[in-house]
């Protein structure tokens, strides 16, 4: 597995950019992580709120929160999140947060 | 932080003499010729987009496929096995072997079978990958993101793990969405629901990420109004089984689909827009599940056949920009829908072109074979996706449709990787926002009533005053007030004594008044909100005379 450098830590990232290491994850390495998946750098309040909700629900539920649940419990917009994370929830938002790569066709 | 769940099923690890023998124990009648016929001609070198994007003669699809076919010979023919079997070794299959054996057949082989074509001896080059790598999946080698996928499926009934509850209340979501979309609080996006004729399978990144696809699919069924339904329990048409060769998976995958089909008695299988999950239902299922009483079909088929028998309407004038179409591999080479996509898309926009080559020759767009789930062969995957991406300038298109999920996101991929700055859609998006949909309202008592495209009652015995008052405001009037009433009332029974329309100055002298003041838009309006039947071959004034009398 390649090695990266994020906010000065060293990670094992996959070659599609998910980190493998969940638990060294942090709010820092989580703006290096966006300069290639948030559509504005550093992250504005509500990326923030996405961001933390995922990883929130990725910690209790061991699963990645479908998009239904991002819109409903934050009453955002589904265009507003592609917005926010132009490669949309999985390959953008939920690598921001330190999950690992979702399985299927993502 | 708590313990993420992981995917934890026992799989049993091959042992060395299972992982020996597998290659043998799939031998059928075409694998054995595939094994003894390669001319080494080279043909196929110049048809592999690996091939074409590196000019590396390890790319080249024959000396892909000899690697196994060695493998095969070592494990049947070797003279060190013949004479001492019990020092291991020489069987091609220690660690470093089986390393470099699923480099070649996972990560430098999409599977998309355009070798084939070319291939004088026609050796399906897919088939012999497959075979491989139902060995190194058993030797626990296959790429951890393809075979958790497989797992996942396995266990949860879905890649992505969806649980039922949440499917429904995605599904249900979508529904609200559709009915606010074209104005009727009754559509439906059906569940279950039993006797339907046909069985809407999904891919479930559409599930977790992309609902709107669900909605705009379900926006075509409703304007055909087709019966259809989704099962809550298994819904999820991929099978990555196809792509790591492990064909009890694939059976059990495949049986989930046929399992709801028959609970929910549909005949037919409508695929979402999913290239794999199309031709492992339609072609692979009825092998492994012994069976073949059911059907299958590729959303775009579906979609042409509404087009084909008028269905359905479109407006192809919502989408102007140049769109072009990557034919999918296991929807054109492996499928054969070369002209369903073409008839849907060239009634679905203004401006289509076709990519050079497409449909049965077109290249891979590099994501196939479960490519995308593989990530250590990310590099590879986007390097020889310098062949798509080619193709893609070289339309000029503006907009990259295509009807695979997986298609997709290489697509998207290779847009950033490229800086090709097009659009990526999947095909039933560009159809369903050219949809034209009849104008429907409901009356009080329930009755559904529906306006044609020119804004003429279709069922003109439906009319009464609260269908004016709906129609008029669909024209834009507000309340209709006595003074409208009596023209309305008027022109109905002109019509009904003359079965010809007053001339507007007749109206005006009979009733003194002004219509043009009443209703400013055109004197036709008067017509569409007293109900009169649209006049296809033109209006039929009567001519009588208005000074006359």
């Amino acid at each position: 597995m390649p090695k990266g450098i994020l906010a000065g830590v060293e990670f094992e990232i996959d070659e599609d950019g998910f980190i493998q290491e969940p638990e060294k994850w942090s709010e820092a390495v989580a703006e290096d992580l966006a300069k290639d998946e948030s559509s504005i750098t550093p992250m504005p309040p509500d990326q923030w709120r996405l961001v933390n909700y995922i990883r929130d629900y990725y910690l209790q539920f061991g699963v990645a929160p479908p998009v239904r649940m991002l819109c409903k419990k934050n009453d955002f917009d589904l265009k507003y999140v592609y917005e926010m994370f132009p490669k949309g929830p999985a390959a953008g938002a939920c690598k921001v947060a330190g999950l690992p790569k979702p399985t299927g066709c993502v | 932080m708590t313990k993420a769940a992981t995917i934890t099923r026992e799989r049993h690890l091959g042992t060395r003499e299972e992982l020996s023998g597998f290659l043998g124990s799939k031998l059928n009648r075409n694998l054995a010729v595939y094994f003894q016929s390669c001319q080494r001609c080279g043909l196929c070198a110049e048809t592999c987009h690996y091939y074409l994007a590196t000019g590396d003669p390890k790319m080249i699809p024959g000396y892909k496929i000899e690697q196994v076919r060695k493998l095969y010979d070592r494990q049947r023919h070797d003279w060190r096995r013949k004479l001492s079997p019990w020092i291991p070794g020489g069987d091609g299959l220690d660690e470093q072997e089986l390393l470099e054996l699923t480099d070649v057949v996972f990560g430098r082989c999409t599977m998309c079978r355009r070798c084939t074509l070319t291939c004088p001896m026609g050796i399906d080059t897919a088939m012999i990958m497959r075979a491989a790598r139902g060995m190194l999946t058993l030797a626990h080698k296959a790429p951890k993101g393809l075979q958790d996928t497989v797992d996942i499926h396995v266990m949860k009934g879905n890649n992505m793990g969806v649980d039922s509850e949440e499917f429904i209340a995605t599904v249900q979501w979508m529904e609200e969405e559709l009915q606010k979309d074209i104005g009727d609080p009754n559509a439906k996006i059906p569940i279950d629901k039993e006797g339907s004729k046909n069985l809407w399978v999904l891919n479930p990144r559409e599930v977790m990420y992309f609902p709107l696809l669900l909605q705009a699919q379900a926006k075509i069924f409703y304007a055909a109004g087709e019966s259809y339904t989704l099962s809550s329990k298994h819904w999820d048409v991929t099978n990555y089984a196809l792509f790591n060769g492990d064909d009890k998976d694939a059976t059990t995958i495949a049986g989930y689909v046929l399992e709801e089909a028959d609970r929910l008695g549909c005949d037919t299988i409508i695929c979402t827009e999913c290239g794999h999950g199309m031709r492992q239902l339609k072609y692979m299922a009825p092998i492994w599940l012994k069976r073949s009483d059911f059907k299958v079909r590729a959303f775009v088929e579906v979609v042409a056949d509404y087009i084909e028998t008028g269905r359905i309407k479109l407006n192809p004038s919502v989408n102007k920009e140049r769109v072009t179409y990557h034919d999918p591999c296991n929807q054109a080479r492996s499928g054969n829908y070369i002209e369903e996509p073409r008839v849907v898309l060239k009634k679905s926009v203004m401006d289509y072109v076709d990519l050079n080559p497409c449909g049965r020759n077109n290249f891979c767009c590099g994501g196939g074979g479960g490519a995308l789930t593989m990530s250590q062969y990310r590099s590879w995957r986007l390097e020889a996706a310098k062949v798509k991406a080619d193709q893609i300038k070289a339309t000029g298109a503006k907009i990259v449709s295509t009807s695979c999920h997986n298609c997709i996101d290489q697509l998207a991929e290779i847009n950033r990787h490229y800086n090709l700055d097009v659009k990526v859609v999947n095909t039933c998006e560009l159809t369903a926002d050219a949809i034209v949909l009849p104008r429907r309202m409901f009356l009080s008592t329930g009755i559904p009533v529906d306006v044609g495209e020119q804004g003429y009652l279709k069922d003109p015995t439906l009319w009464n005053h609260e269908v004016a008052q709906f129609l008029a405001t669909n024209e834009g009037f507000g309340e209709l007030k006595e003074e409208h009433w009596r023209v309305l009332d008027y022109v109905r029974d002109y019509d009904s004594r003359n079965e010809a329309w007053p001339l507007p100055q007749r109206v005006n002298k009979d009733l003194t008044l002004n219509i043009q003041h009443l209703f400013p838009a055109s004197p036709e309006v008067v017509f569409k909100l007293a109900g009169l039947a649209e006049p296809r071959d033109g209006i039929n004034w009567h001519e009588g005379s208005v000074q006359g009398n």
